[in-house]
């Protein structure tokens, strides 16, 4: 491969961090206090509001279930309202992050909706107010979970970067379009190709790993942990 | 120390109020360790989880310490919730945190200093044997070892009552001796009364001075233990201390004594021991002094907060005014003695 493929290739793998990983951080920012409202303001939670509840989680669903390529085409205006312009890799992060905010929201919400409510129980009992429940208790202990989410969150996020980039938003899977596509260079394909691999490997045990070792639940009763 | 009065508590499930606890009312003195017991579905859980307002009731009130409790809510309920220290059946220890951290968050919640907190939870870590698994986070804890932090967590807001909550009922009966003895423990070196909810009567034998039998959402009976298990009252009282003072009869007795038709035989015993003469030689002296000799088929002596409580049945053999003046003389002792039936007198021999 020339070395002018190889630096495509860089900067492809570079814009590609850049989308995913500012809508990711932005994504996380978003998601994760909304998957708080969700959880709280459910039946028989730490501060029931049945109206919020049933708006937040349609909002979250109508997101959800639009296409991504109909998302990023239908929130042009807001792209250009928040960026100045609805083409490149910086205004491919604006349709990255609306979709994967209720993402994040949805796993966020599983994991916190999995913390036992014995603890919620206790902290009550103990005079903790719902702010402190939900800092000191929900969020802790649901934390793991959440880094799990955020990985996926990742992960998903690389595919839709790729179908960002077909729209003028650079990238990998930009650059493998038009290279490997419209040039009639399949060996560019296969080199962003296994380049997403990678990436999608990378981040992915990362994540686990991370997870892990902030679960505190399996630490082995021998390993102690000065 | 607590004062329950005409407490209620219904739930509605699917438009249909059910009550869980009818007109309840209970008193516990400072100091006092005073069990609940009663069947599961009897509304222990309900009742314990209303003095904290877990749970708030439908009617009635709940003081503590002088305060109205059911009175409160928001801050000034949060506030009274510090004083009331709970431990739970499944500990419910945060797992995302150390052994030292479980411990200081009611403090951090009542938010003081990081060197306030050290020097509260510190000797507590002592107290309940744990200074060395600071560190630890609960998953390289033993069950006991959770239970010994959630009463460390409990005790660090300094409460005037600790609410129990079936503690010992998920540990192994070796544990639950020694979180008994801790709780004893405390309740003595820091006067600290304390309310449990338990469906195991060797709790109730252990460490309470009073108890109170719910069954069905009321108190069918309360007082001091010694009191209620050895004349239970209460048909569901009569079932829990079945056991303990009213044991079956062997089968085989039990059909003799069936079979028996007013012929000649001898009198099936039940002797009660308790209290002062409870520690007398009393069958050695109806031996002795009644020409009377006694045949035991069952015998169990049990202690009740240190007094001993026993049962023996026994089959009386001699002539029938001598067993007349011994069963007159085990009343005279201020024992019991019942007779349960008859038996031919050559049967035994066969059985």
């Amino acid at each position: 491969m020339s070395s002018m493929m190889t630096g495509l290739l860089l900067d492809g793998l570079w814009e590609t961090l850049w989308m995913v990983g500012v809508s990711s951080v932005l994504a996380a920012i978003g998601g994760v206090p909304i998957g708080i409202i969700l959880v709280i303001t459910g039946r028989g939670h730490i501060w029931p509001n049945p109206a919020v509840h049933r708006v937040l989680g349609a909002a979250v669903n109508a997101f959800r279930s639009t296409p991504f390529i109909i998302l990023m085409i239908a929130i042009i205006p807001l792209t250009r309202l928040l960026v100045g312009t609805s083409i490149g890799t910086t205004a491919a992060i604006v349709p990255l992050t609306v979709a994967a905010v209720p993402f994040v929201a949805r796993l966020a919400e599983s994991s916190l909706r999995e913390v036992d409510p014995g603890l919620i129980e206790a902290a009550q009992a103990m005079g903790a107010s719902p702010w402190q429940i939900v800092a000191k208790v929900l969020v802790p202990e649901a934390w793991p979970g959440i880094v799990a989410g955020i990985t996926i969150t990742l992960v998903n996020l690389v595919g839709y970067s790729a179908m960002a980039g077909a729209v003028g938003g650079g990238g990998l899977g930009d650059l493998g379009i038009r290279y490997g596509y419209q040039r009639f260079q399949p060996e560019v394909m296969i080199a962003v190709v296994i380049v997403l691999i990678l990436m999608v490997q990378a981040i992915q045990s990362a994540g686990d790993r991370l997870s892990a070792r902030l679960n505190k639940r399996l630490i082995r009763m021998r390993g102690e942990s000065e | 120390m607590i004062e329950i009065e005409g407490l209620q508590k219904s739930f509605a499930r699917e438009g249909v109020a059910t009550a869980v606890l009818q007109d309840l009312s209970l008193s516990v003195k400072k100091g006092e360790i005073f069990g609940i017991i009663g069947r599961s579905g009897a509304g222990k859980s309900t009742l314990i989880r209303c003095i904290n307002l877990l749970e708030r009731p439908t009617a009635g009130r709940v003081v503590v310490d002088g305060q109205d409790i059911t009175a409160l809510s928001g801050a000034a309920l949060r506030d009274a919730r510090r004083r009331i220290g709970m431990i739970f059946q499944h500990f419910n220890l945060l797992s995302s945190r150390t052994v030292f951290d479980n411990v200081a968050f009611p403090l951090e919640l009542a938010g003081m200093s990081k060197s306030q907190i050290e020097a509260e939870v510190l000797p507590l870590l002592d107290l309940v044997g744990l200074a060395e698994k600071r560190s630890a986070y609960p998953a390289q804890l033993s069950g006991g070892q959770k239970q010994r932090v959630a009463i460390a967590r409990a005790l660090a807001s300094k409460p005037a009552v600790l609410l129990c909550d079936e503690a010992t009922s998920a540990l192994d009966p070796e544990t639950t001796q020694s979180i008994l003895a801790l709780l004893k423990d405390i309740n003595q070196k820091l006067d600290l009364t304390i309310l449990l909810i338990t469906h195991e009567m060797p709790v109730i034998k252990a460490i309470c001075d009073k108890v109170a039998v719910l069954d069905k959402g009321v108190v069918v009976e309360q007082g001091p233990v010694f009191d209620i298990f050895t004349a239970p009252k209460a048909p569901v009282t009569k079932l829990m201390v079945h056991d303990l003072i009213d044991r079956d009869l062997p089968d085989w007795l039990a059909k003799k004594m069936a079979e028996y038709e007013g012929g000649p035989g001898n009198p099936i015993l039940r002797i009660t021991f308790s209290g002062p003469h409870a520690n007398e030689p009393v069958i050695a002296d109806l031996v002795k002094r009644f020409d009377v000799s006694l045949n035991i088929f069952q015998a169990n002596v049990d202690y009740i907060k240190g007094l001993p409580f026993g049962i023996i049945i026994v089959e009386a053999v001699g002539r029938p005014e001598a067993i007349e003046a011994a069963i007159a003389y085990v009343h005279s002792q201020d024992l019991k003695a019942e007779v349960l039936g008859h038996v031919v007198d050559d049967d035994r021999a066969v059985a």
